[in-house]
């Protein structure tokens, strides 16, 4: 009952839609800019959390995140959803901290030993077998994102920029200065370590549970 | 070898000019492909619906600026300041919070029982004093009466005249004889039977022997607490509340600014005597500090917070300045220090410190409370900051103390 009347009074807004709100944000409108971020945190940060190595670090993405999203809304045109003109915002925004701190995020020497795979063809990621499915489905969103947050910190990024962003190697290789083999060999490896962590963590709810 | 290579050319140049059409792949193999990317579409899917709603701190940050920016810890550094001021303009020196502090308490209270006896027998001599010369008085003027009559039979003026001097002199020494009443009385050059009636008093500070055994065993040899504490260990309990500053004691390229940081800090204390009055103590302390930082010109604030077990001794003598006593604790910390982490700039983490400070005891609050203040410095060992460069905090502080002998 009080989660009902806390998410119909979160959803009681002034502004009849995206746009009206966006406006009202890009004039310095505190409560506009209160009501978008009460409607979008929680996708955000399910964002942030994904790319980042440990919750305090997806604090600070969401923290950016919004501070360049108030700063740069007039920039938005209406065309698209203004969530998906956020997400946008979010990941670059993530990336340009990331790239900031490259020294201690990013493997490079990965990079470099991964360009071996330049000449590779897209097959290179469909050799990776993908989890059952039905594993998949008896594992939580929270647990996936753990494990994404497992990864080392180039196959994390490269991995959800691909398979949950849906950007091309291409658009990887040129937001994060890689090569498209390089974006294909981490995808891979990504894949090859979230498939084995996903059936470990399975198996172990699996036993886990039987022993219960 | 160039003949061998031309033959592969040739193969190639036909080979791309044919339109060779690749064998149609198992149904396996399409079915494979094909679950391969539901799967990790699915993945995909199911982690892009995720929410996870943020903290409430997160939208304090973003709105009002840190919640640590928006308490301001000015107050509590001026109350802890304050407070450490007034104990340090307050400071006297008193024998007494040397005593206890080196604890002989029982010392003291031994002195305050003599103090009260010698009173007691003042008093006490007073009355009988009084007593004496109201009895003399009574005694000479029956004594007077006797001239009187011998007067009627007799020579009436000569004798009236050396009664009368008589009682003079005697009125004389029974008014010194109150000071030093025993030996007035005793060496009195008119040894009139009515003196004499006048009872021997006791010797001003001649204590029973119960009293006398009574102080033995309370009093100890000074600075020697064995006797004191050879039936019961004292333990002193101490709470202590102050300002800190916190430096942090590195820079780097990041730019982690070069400046001191207030906070405020409470301990609470138990010490006991171990040897030959030097005490080992342990205490269990809270430090809060707030820290900014710029990076790429924007500003960030940690609240810093670290719980802190510590472990050492305390100075039994120390050291004499100005004729004031200070005292020196030293220890070893070991901390856990949290962050809220608005830049993940101070990481999580336990560290070994160090810790020396100069105390002082100001006065005595009843028999077992005592007040005064303490001002010193500690260390962590180690890097607190996941930027590089080794951000090592130092930490200064001054705190009030109460204590409390068990």
């Amino acid at each position: 009952m009080w989660q009902l009347l806390k998410s119909l009074a979160s959803r009681k807004g002034k502004y009849k839609d995206d746009k009206e709100l966006a406006k009202a944000c890009a004039s310095g409108n505190r409560d506009a800019q209160e009501e978008l971020y009460n409607k979008y945190a929680s996708k955000m940060f399910a964002l942030c959390l994904r790319y980042a190595r440990e919750h305090t670090e997806a604090e600070d993405f969401l923290h950016e995140g919004f501070i360049k999203v108030f700063s740069t809304i007039h920039q938005w045109k209406g065309k698209g959803s203004l969530e998906s003109w956020m997400r946008r915002v979010f990941i670059n925004v993530i990336l340009e901290k990331l790239r900031a701190n490259k020294h201690n995020v990013y493997s490079f020497s990965s990079y470099q030993t991964a360009s071996a795979f330049d000449d590779e063809e897209e097959s290179t990621e469909l050799n990776v077998p993908a989890p059952d499915p039905d594993i998949i489905s008896q594992l939580s969103e929270k647990e996936i994102i753990q494990l994404i947050q497992r990864l080392p910190d180039g196959y994390r990024t490269v991995f959800n920029l691909y398979v949950i962003e849906g950007f091309s190697h291409k658009e990887i290789a040129e937001m994060l200065g890689i090569s498209e083999g390089t974006a294909k060999s981490q995808l891979s490896r990504a894949k090859s370590l979230l498939r084995k962590w996903i059936e470990e963590q399975f198996y172990f709810k699996k036993k886990v549970t039987k022993h219960a | 070898m160039r003949k061998n290579y031309k033959g592969w050319d040739e193969i190639r140049k036909k080979l791309e000019n044919s339109h060779i059409t690749p064998p149609y792949p198992t149904w396996q193999e399409l079915h494979q492909a094909v679950q391969n990317r539901d799967s990790w579409n699915y993945i995909g899917r199911k982690v892009a619906s995720y929410e996870q709603t943020p903290p409430n701190y997160i939208k304090q940050r973003i709105f009002y600026g840190s919640p640590i920016v928006r308490y301001s810890p000015m107050p509590v550094l001026l109350i802890g300041f304050l407070i450490g001021l007034l104990a340090g303009l307050l400071v006297t020196y008193k024998h007494d919070v040397y005593n206890w502090i080196t604890y002989n308490t029982d010392h003291i209270i031994a002195n305050e029982y003599r103090k009260t006896q010698h009173v007691e027998n003042l008093q006490a001599n007073n009355t009988l004093s009084n007593n004496a010369l109201q009895d003399s008085e009574e005694s000479l003027s029956k004594y007077a009466k006797t001239p009187n009559t011998y007067i009627q039979n007799n020579s009436p003026t000569v004798l009236a005249d050396a009664s009368q001097t008589s009682l003079n002199s005697m009125r004389n020494n029974l008014g010194s004889g109150l000071n030093n009443p025993v030996n007035t009385y005793a060496s009195h050059p008119d040894d009139s039977s009515a003196l004499r009636s006048i009872p021997p008093l006791k010797p001003t500070l001649q204590l029973s022997k119960q009293q006398n055994s009574d102080i033995k065993a309370m009093t100890p040899e000074f600075g020697s607490n064995k006797q004191a504490f050879s039936s019961s260990i004292p333990i002193i309990a101490e709470i202590h509340g102050g300002a800190n500053l916190t430096r942090i004691a590195s820079l780097n390229s990041e730019g982690f600014s070069n400046k001191v940081f207030p906070g405020f800090q409470t301990s609470l204390l138990i010490a006991t005597p171990v040897y030959k009055g030097h005490l080992v103590y342990l205490a269990l302390s809270k430090t809060h500090s707030r820290v900014s930082v710029f990076i790429e010109g924007r500003e960030y604030y940690n609240h810093i917070s670290g719980t802190a077990l510590e472990i050492g001794g305390i100075s039994k003598t120390g050291f004499v300045l100005n004729g004031r006593h200070f005292y020196v604790r030293y220890g070893l910390l070991w901390s856990q220090f949290h962050s809220n982490n608005s830049a993940s700039i101070i990481k999580a983490g336990r560290s070994l410190g160090g810790l020396i400070a100069i105390r002082r005891f100001s006065g005595m609050l009843g028999r077992r409370f005592v007040w005064g203040w303490e001002g010193g410095m500690s260390m962590l060992f180690k890097d607190v900051s996941n930027l590089q460069g080794g951000q090592i905090p130092v930490n200064f502080y001054i705190s009030a103390i109460i204590g409390f002998k068990m």
